[in-house]
């Protein structure tokens, strides 16, 4: 393991030593083709403000993956992508993907304290609050424009759960597809892929983007956990349980000013770890989760009177099945429980953005969220008998204000409000920004944030957690960032930030031998953090591309004093790119290392270095292959286990490889 | 630490390495040129883009009576006009050396030959590019809205990259010629 990580430490330092040589043979932007600037990214972020605005004047720390990096680097999921980016991990405990982000990733943790967001909309679930990233997203990465990542608190803008980030996903247009593709893939651990996708761009204004994926792993084989190694269990070897199936469409059209985006994907999981106390290697009733994502989201903008006025309409759609095979009176046969989940919402909203006197820009909106459903229901199969039904339903309503005042191109403050109105409580959640930009090349930065994450309708259940959970409030967070973002000679752009944060009243569980279930959720927990964070993106010669962080981190329960599980202290991360001689071809190679975790117990998982390679190569005119290798080096590692497992660490894939074929049928 | 769980391979774990093996070093076998990523700021790509539009485009000779030099007028943006100063210190564009100069979002915007108008209401560009509409001023702005107001050039944002639109009616109006292989690349927002 520590062999693997200094390996891969070491790559990326002779990487970087490479990479790092004056820029002289850059191109100059003035001697780049039109063609050539508009392939060029922007550098601008809609997020962090819901409007576009560059990076160096957002009111935040911002990085973002571009479509060309996810399919460079073959990224298949939003997980993947997050694992690579600049002070985030993702662990996964072989059922869902847990975003760590500065420190905080608590297994077992439904990713509520991250809001994810498509195209600025909303997707976290209503029942767990939950930001599915792994292939439980629901959406193709493939259909990914861009991903923004914004750091820090951003409930001042989006209320509830944009707590230490918010992750927006921008689909594609039909003119990015531009034309009808069919591409299929194959990999080790029985992976298989077929997608089709097509979009095209009209005169008028219509733009229409298409596509369906169909996808399924069989996983490992045989997982072995030594804390079921018994004769009864298997000798600790869970076989053939690793499994998943994914289905996911989407769909988008825009015709002038209005925009359709819909989408709708559903993937079921084989959970190979007994979690919850289920039995181990069962085959017949398999423990197994299904989750269904849908997505319809109309958007209408156009400017008023020189008022940008944005009108928005929302369905919301989660579904989750899970199948939980318990010990029966008799060893043939189990008990067999089934919980689902049924949450449905309807979001309407009006957005408002102003230029004012003095170089403001004002930005406002209201938003009201219709939680139709947030039903949970848990039962026996075989006899039924229903445990719990719960039924229930909430109404919240927002408003918010920002206002961006420019002095002299050389400072900018950024101040914003949110109200938001739940059917227990209320709460306003400021946020506030100075940027102070020397010149056009660089800007430092002091953001202020405040955000919060209401109590979610499954800590709310009374019939498994008992009466208390009527009692809870809001989770709330201040945090201080400074951050110095500096551009060098159109080749370098160099980021260095520095946090500090703390999270009070955060919703734990704790015993309550009264409840149901034997615990409950309470607001005991505090949290602080600090840390600093560095990041080079470059621009070099023979238009190689590369890009390299660093994060050195630490948090701690202000109780304890004790430092978080699965939280690494240090995080580094490099990715190269270079262009072979085919025009569109591609070797990339990404670097990622992680030192060691905490578990829940007060063990430690080990530090591990990963190296991901991936290969892009057309041929001929209407056909590209590519090839991605994941964890290369074969580094075996783990990620920390929630209190949910009786494992402590649950281990992760081993050296994966995957190759595909894409046969554009058809481009304009 | 207590002993965590250990992966046991499937068999096609081989098979697969070989043949990966296989196929990355055929396409190793060469490397040479392609497209490029960025680590530009928003202001200096829309400079650079006002420079390769400004290279397709052809002044009236009566144009440059008064002034020799190529003038680049900048109303209501100083990043954008940093920029411009900092890419063309040094350049020309067939054989006229660039200038860049502020102007007030008011004008006059005499001796203009190209004007980009940002930062502003879009009733306040729309005023300055009327006030240039018969003579040889290539407008060009980032406010939505402002080639349908009688400007020439609209430049805006389109999945993360900077595109733009050239009324073509506008630009010979205006008396000025731009070349087809920059209206091939002009798209409606």
């Amino acid at each position: 393991m520590v062999t693997s990580l200094v390996r891969t430490a070491a790559c990326c330092v002779a990487a970087m030593a490479v990479l790092i040589r004056p820029a002289h043979a850059q191109q100059p932007l003035p001697d780049l083709s039109l063609e050539e600037l508009m392939r060029l990214d922007a550098g601008q972020v809609y997020g962090a403000s819901e409007r576009l605005q560059p990076v160096t004047e957002a009111p935040a720390s911002v990085s973002f993956i571009t479509a060309e990096e996810i399919a460079r680097f073959g990224y298949r999921t939003l997980a993947e992508i997050l694992h690579g980016v600049r002070g985030m991990y993702v662990s996964d405990d072989r059922n869902f993907s847990l975003i760590g982000t500065r420190g905080f990733g608590k297994p077992g943790d439904y990713n509520s304290r991250i809001l994810l967001l498509v195209n600025g909309h909303r997707v976290n679930d209503n029942v767990f609050g939950q930001a599915e990233v792994g292939a439980e997203f629901g959406m193709d990465a493939a259909m990914f424009e861009r991903v923004e990542i914004i750091r820090g608190p951003a409930s001042a803008l989006y209320g509830d759960s944009a707590f230490f980030a918010v992750v927006n996903v921008i689909t594609k247009t039909g003119a990015s597809l531009d034309g009808v593709s069919l591409t299929t893939e194959v990999g080790t651990l029985g992976r298989r892929m077929a997608r089709v996708s097509g979009g095209v761009e009209l005169d008028g204004g219509v733009d229409l983007a298409l596509a369906a994926t169909v996808e399924g792993s069989d996983g490992v084989d045989e997982l072995y956990f030594s804390e079921f190694d018994a004769p009864e269990t298997n000798h600790g070897i869970a076989q053939g349980l690793d499994g998943e199936g994914i289905r996911q469409f989407y769909g988008r059209l825009a015709v002038g000013d209005f925009t359709l985006t819909t989408a709708y994907g559903t993937r079921r999981k084989d959970v190979p770890t007994a979690s919850f106390g289920t039995l181990f290697n069962e085959q017949l009733f398999r423990e197994r989760t299904t989750d269904r994502h849908t997505l319809v989201d109309a958007e209408y903008v156009r400017t008023l009177a020189g008022t940008r006025v944005a009108f928005r309409g929302s369905f919301d759609r989660f579904t989750y099945d899970g199948i939980y095979p318990f010990a029966g009176e008799t060893e043939d046969r189990p008990l067999v429980g089934h919980n689902s989940v049924d949450g449905m919402r309807w979001t309407g909203g009006v957005r408002l953005v102003r230029r004012l006197p003095w170089q403001q820009t004002l930005t406002a909106g209201v938003e009201v969220i219709d939680n139709v459903r947030q039903n949970q229901h848990s039962q026996y199969l075989d006899p039924q008998v229903t445990l719990l039904d719960s039924k229930m339903s909430s109404l919240q309503q927002a408003f918010y204000v920002q206002d961006e005042v420019r002095w002299r191109n050389r400072l900018v403050v950024n101040a914003g409000l949110r109200y938001d109105r739940y059917e227990g409580f209320t709460r306003a959640t400021p946020r506030a920004a100075v940027i102070v930009m020397p010149s056009t090349m660089q800007s430092f930065k002091y953001l202020f944030g405040n955000a919060f994450r209401a109590p979610n309708a499954y800590e709310r259940n009374t019939v498994y957690f008992g009466g208390r959970v009527d009692e809870l409030r809001p989770e709330s967070i201040d945090t201080h960032e400074v951050v110095w973002e500096r551009y060098t000679n159109d080749w370098l752009r160099t980021s260095v930030s520095g946090y500090w944060y703390q999270a009070d009243q955060l919703i734990a569980v704790a015993l309550d031998p009264d409840a149901l279930l034997g615990v409950t959720y309470v607001n005991q927990g505090r949290v602080r953090a600090r840390g600093v964070e560095v990041e080079a993106q470059m621009r070099l010669k023979w238009n190689w591309q590369a890009f390299a962080s660093y994060a050195v981190q630490r948090a701690v329960d202000d109780d304890t004093r004790e430092e978080l599980p699965n939280s690494p202290r240090h995080m580094a991360k490099a990715r190269l790119s270079i262009p072979l001689r085919t025009p569109g071809a591609y070797l990339s190679v990404e670097g990622l290392a992680f030192s060691d975790r905490g578990t829940v117990s007060g063990a430690r998982v080990p530090g591990v270095g990963l190296l991901n390679v991936s290969l892009i190569q057309p041929i001929g005119r209407a056909f590209e292959m590519f090839v991605t290798v994941r964890n290369a080096f074969d580094a075996q590692y783990w990620d920390p286990a929630s209190d949910q497992h009786r494992q402590d660490a649950i281990p992760r894939d081993g050296r994966t490889a995957r190759i595909g074929l894409r046969w554009r049928l058809w481009a304009r | 630490m207590r002993e965590p769980g250990t992966l046991r391979r499937d068999g096609a774990t081989r098979r697969a390495r070989k043949l990966l093996a296989a196929a990355v070093l055929v396409c190793l076998l060469q490397p040479a040129p392609a497209a490029r990523a960025q680590e530009v700021t928003t202001p200096a790509l829309v400079a650079a883009v006002i420079v390769g539009i400004a290279k397709f485009t052809t002044w009236p000779a009566d144009a440059f009576v008064d002034e020799p030099n190529l003038v680049f007028c900048v109303a209501g943006d100083p990043s954008v006009r940093e920029e411009l100063e900092r890419l063309t210190r040094g350049r020309d564009i067939e054989g006229r050396p660039i200038v860049v100069r502020p102007e007030a979002p008011a004008g006059p915007f005499d001796g203009c030959h190209l004007l980009y108008l940002s930062g502003m209401s879009l009733a306040r560009a729309v005023d300055a590019a009327g006030q240039v509409a018969d003579r040889p001023v290539l407008t060009i702005s980032d406010i939505p809205g402002f080639s349908r107001g009688g400007g020439i050039t609209l430049l805006y944002f389109r999945q993360g990259r900077v595109a733009f639109h050239i009324d073509v009616d506008a630009a010979r109006r205006s008396g000025i010629q731009i070349s087809s292989r920059a209206l091939v690349l002009s798209r409606q927002p």
